[in-house]
């Protein structure tokens, strides 16, 4: 079996327990508010594109969560592999649907959004407008990214119902001990907004950027690896 | 003869329970029942076959002649809980197989439904308990599958609808070349369609053969307690008091020694399982 194949297996598996109409519901009410703050006027821009990627947050954790719900209440392991599809194919494939939904997820969340700022006439320098959007959009992608890839061989080393809990506990104590030698870092050496260039806080998101990207790819690596074990002793 | 498919030397260990050395073959062209009390070890040897867990040791030699990558697709299989989301429509399991398997024939698996009058548009979840059976046996013959393997598909099955999963069987295997090991507790259905029987209890193979075979090794012994010695009665299997005598299970052979006045009789499949099953419930509960 192809990896692609999986991934459409995934996503078939993924629509019908969520249900099609169920999706749309959650997709009007998690949308519903960030369009409201685009279109009303009393929303300023910085403040609705925070809302609409919070939202997007959300979306891509579900696509994350529920690409793995899929086997708490189905067999669906004892059906992979009474067809015959490679354990390796079935880790592999779930990290590759996880990374095509979420990718899809986000830039369908990118172009409404950068449509709905347009046309609500909510950005004054329209390329300037554009490029804030993409790098939040894009951090995000990366941050649920590596939420996944910290958090899939927990959930393939104690089932997705226990696992879901130590992998969240795992992220927050690690976001709390980021955000703490961050702050300390920055009390220690504060910076003045007024001296910093935009070409420097360009050059700054660039960089921090592609250090998640870096940091992805190599807990990427870690990842599909201790996966793969893990998978490959499970008995069904 | 050749074998469907064989098991050699099959162990597993548990902290309770463990497989022994199980050895057994299923001939082409032939449904092997596949009886054993709760817990005999039935549901591990088909797992170990499928896959799904791994044993300690032995070996499983699925049809020689064909390569290993397509060993495991031509196993058709069809377990006591289905394996396909709930949420799926009966023709959403046609195409997700389609996915995973290359051989798979969608039109055989849609026209198989409509002989098995399942409607492709309804939810698994909708389906009664026959119509999931029969949906697995629809997917598992659409796969071109050489060999069946069952575990306890009748169960909670009204008799029309198991009368129907033995005739599909049946049909299965004229075609030749073909094998179907069928775990079940219900054992009028393998009276009907079964050509040969594996019986297991404790994790070990106590038979393996023609059914009517297994039928002849054993009789069923009834009478008075006078009539029966202490040596005799601890051969017995199964042994039960009651307050017009006794009964118990004997290996045909081993009666002949036996007082004349007790009764012997040709003991069922059901009777040599639930036989041993007593036996085994009794020697726990001396264990314990």
């Amino acid at each position: 079996m192809k990896l692609i194949d999986f991934v459409k297996l995934d996503t078939k598996s993924l629509i019908s327990i969520l249900g099609v109409k169920k999706m749309i519901i959650i997709g009007i009410i998690l949308c519903a508010l960030p369009i409201i703050s685009d279109i009303s006027e009393k929303v300023p821009f910085p403040l609705s594109l925070v809302i609409f990627g919070l939202i997007l947050f959300i979306l891509c954790l579900l696509v994350n969560e529920g690409l793995f719900s899929i086997e708490t209440k189905n067999h669906i392991n004892e059906f992979y592999i009474t067809q015959n599809i490679p354990r390796k194919t079935v880790v592999y494939g779930r990290y590759l649907s996880n990374l095509i939904l979420t990718f899809i997820v986000t830039v369908a969340s990118f172009i409404i959004e950068v449509a709905i700022l347009i046309a609500m006439g909510k950005l004054s320098d329209i390329k300037m407008g554009i490029a804030i959007t993409a790098v939040l959009f894009i951090g995000i992608f990366l941050t649920c990214e590596i939420y996944s890839v910290i958090s899939f061989p927990i959930y393939y080393a104690f089932g997705f119902s226990k696992g879901r809990y130590i992998s969240s506990f795992f992220v927050t104590a690690l976001f709390i001990a980021f955000t703490f030698i961050y702050i300390s870092y920055t009390v220690k050496n504060p910076i003045d907004p007024s001296t910093v260039s935009p070409e420097t806080v360009l050059m700054t998101i660039i960089s921090i950027t592609l250090i998640a990207l870096g940091v992805l790819v190599l807990l990427s690596y870690f990842s599909l690896h201790l996966s793969r074990i893990f998978y490959s002793k499970k008995e069904f | 003869m050749t074998n469907a498919f064989e098991v050699h030397n099959l162990c597993k260990n548990y902290n309770l329970f463990s497989l022994k050395d199980v050895s057994f073959a299923v001939p082409e062209g032939s449904i092997c029942g596949f009886i054993g009390p709760n817990g005999a070890g039935k549901t591990t040897v088909i797992k170990s076959i499928l896959g799904l867990i791994f044993p300690d040791s032995g070996d499983i030699i699925i049809k020689q002649e064909l390569k290993q990558t397509e060993n495991k697709t031509r196993i058709g299989v069809i377990l006591d809980n289905h394996m396909y989301i709930e949420e799926w429509k009966c023709s959403d399991v046609g195409d997700a197989i389609a996915l995973c398997n290359e051989l798979f024939d969608k039109e055989n698996f849609n026209s198989l439904l409509k002989k098995f009058h399942i409607d492709e548009r309804k939810k698994v979840k909708e389906l009664s308990r026959g119509m999931k059976v029969k949906l697995q046996l629809a997917a598992a013959l659409s796969g071109k599958a050489e060999i069946l393997i069952l575990d306890e598909p009748t169960s909670g099955l009204d008799p029309s609808a198991r009368d129907d999963v033995c005739d599909i069987l049946r049909e299965f295997i004229i075609d030749g070349g073909k094998g179907v090991l069928f775990s079940t507790h219900i054992t009028s259905d393998l009276e009907k369609c079964a050509d040969y029987i594996i019986f297991i209890n404790r994790g070990e193979i106590l038979f393996n053969g023609p059914s009517d075979e297994l039928r002849q090794k054993y009789i069923r012994i009834t009478g008075s307690k006078s009539d029966l010695s202490l040596e005799d009665k601890d051969k017995l299997i199964g042994y039960r008091e009651h307050q017009f005598g006794f009964e118990g299970l004997l290996e045909r052979q081993m009666a002949m020694k036996l007082s004349e006045n007790l009764n012997r009789e040709a003991a069922t499949l059901e009777e040599i399982i639930i036989f041993f099953d007593r036996d085994f419930g009794e020697e726990k509960n001396e264990t314990n």
